[in-house]
């Protein structure tokens, strides 16, 4: 695992816009579907199986924010090897925010999302003395290649001391 | 509940607003929630996240964002809206951290309505509209924890669809 450590070693310095990585996919069952709605987006379309079929999506659909729930798991999971800016992986900043966040297509039982990252855009105000910020676009498309879901996060990313 | 009256799209204008219930979040949610979507020291371990830039154990902003749906949700189905769908977060800031035992609540606030919406879907876009709407999550010292705008998708009165699908 030479090539993960000296990736976590990265600071916002060293990360370079342009840089792109799928990391990771995830298939979306249907007791999960119904398990996050009935949680926190009970709407019948992510809940009731039957029900949704009178839905305007035809179906069961996966609430946008387990789109992005399992989004940040699998971008934790690759942080653990490609960490973003940070001396640790396992230190690495918190999120701002996100700009411009879609979905495009309906996630169903059994659907399978590809998610991936690109860098986009470094901005030089320092955070709290220590920090960057990372601007990245994220996308995940499906089985079938349909851009699924888009967003633009800003992350922080710890700056190399040596530099400030 | 169900409410007596629905709110369709011809219903809702600018300038209302809703206060949601509350919600308590103690640790064992924190940890549950970040055990399956984000775990990282700062939700999990109370040591390490005292030592984080956050001070102390947290909620993931992406358990808040559920949390604020759930919020969300209650509250407008409370008010009889018959919401089709929330597909468009045109932006989001977590403005501070969650912690342990915080109570959250939100305010939202009709920005605007959008009758024609162009999602390549003529007949869906006959009996819905976007309402978009600001949320703002505060806490119990009625901080604000996140802000957000969200366009949420409103049958129309037209459609006639009371439990917000399609009849066609």
């Amino acid at each position: 695992m030479t090539e993960a450590r000296y990736l976590r070693s990265r600071w916002f310095e060293d990360i370079p816009v342009g840089e792109f990585h799928v990391f990771g996919s995830y298939t979306f069952s249907e007791q999960e579907i119904i398990d996050f709605g009935t949680r926190y987006a009970p709407q019948f379309y992510h809940t009731d199986p039957e029900a949704a079929l009178e839905s305007r999506y035809r179906g069961l659909v996966a609430s946008n924010w387990h789109i992005c729930a399992t989004w940040m798991r699998l971008m934790v999971d690759y942080m653990e090897n490609y960490a973003l800016g940070v001396e640790d992986g396992r230190r690495n900043g918190a999120g701002l925010g996100f700009q411009d966040l879609q979905v495009f297509v309906p996630v169903r039982p059994g659907h399978t999302l590809i998610y991936s990252h690109e860098i986009i855009e470094k901005k030089e105000k320092i955070v709290s003395g220590k920090w960057g910020i990372i601007r990245s676009r994220n996308e995940a498309v499906n089985h079938r290649g349909e851009l699924v879901l888009r967003f633009h996060i800003d992350i922080l990313a710890e700056r190399n001391p040596a530099l400030l | 509940m169900t409410p007596s009256t629905k709110l369709y799209f011809e219903d809702i204008e600018a300038g209302m607003t809703f206060t949601t219930g509350s919600i308590t979040i103690d640790a064992t949610e924190i940890r549950s929630f970040a055990r399956k979507f984000d775990p990282q020291p700062y939700h999990l371990d109370r040591e390490a996240a005292d030592a984080s830039l956050f001070g102390g154990l947290c909620a993931s902003g992406w358990h808040v964002c559920a949390l604020m749906m759930r919020m969300l949700s209650d509250c407008l189905d409370d008010a009889g809206f018959v919401m089709l769908g929330n597909d468009n977060v045109p932006w989001l800031q977590w403005r501070m951290p969650v912690f342990e035992n915080d109570v959250l609540r939100a305010t939202v606030s009709v920005a605007d309505c959008v009758a024609d919406h162009q999602d390549g879907d003529t007949a869906q876009d006959d009996q819905a509209g976007d309402v978009v709407c600001d949320v703002t999550v505060l806490n119990q010292a009625d901080k604000k924890v996140m802000i957000l705008n969200t366009v949420l998708r409103v049958a129309r009165r037209t459609a006639g669809a009371s439990t917000g699908g399609q009849t066609s």
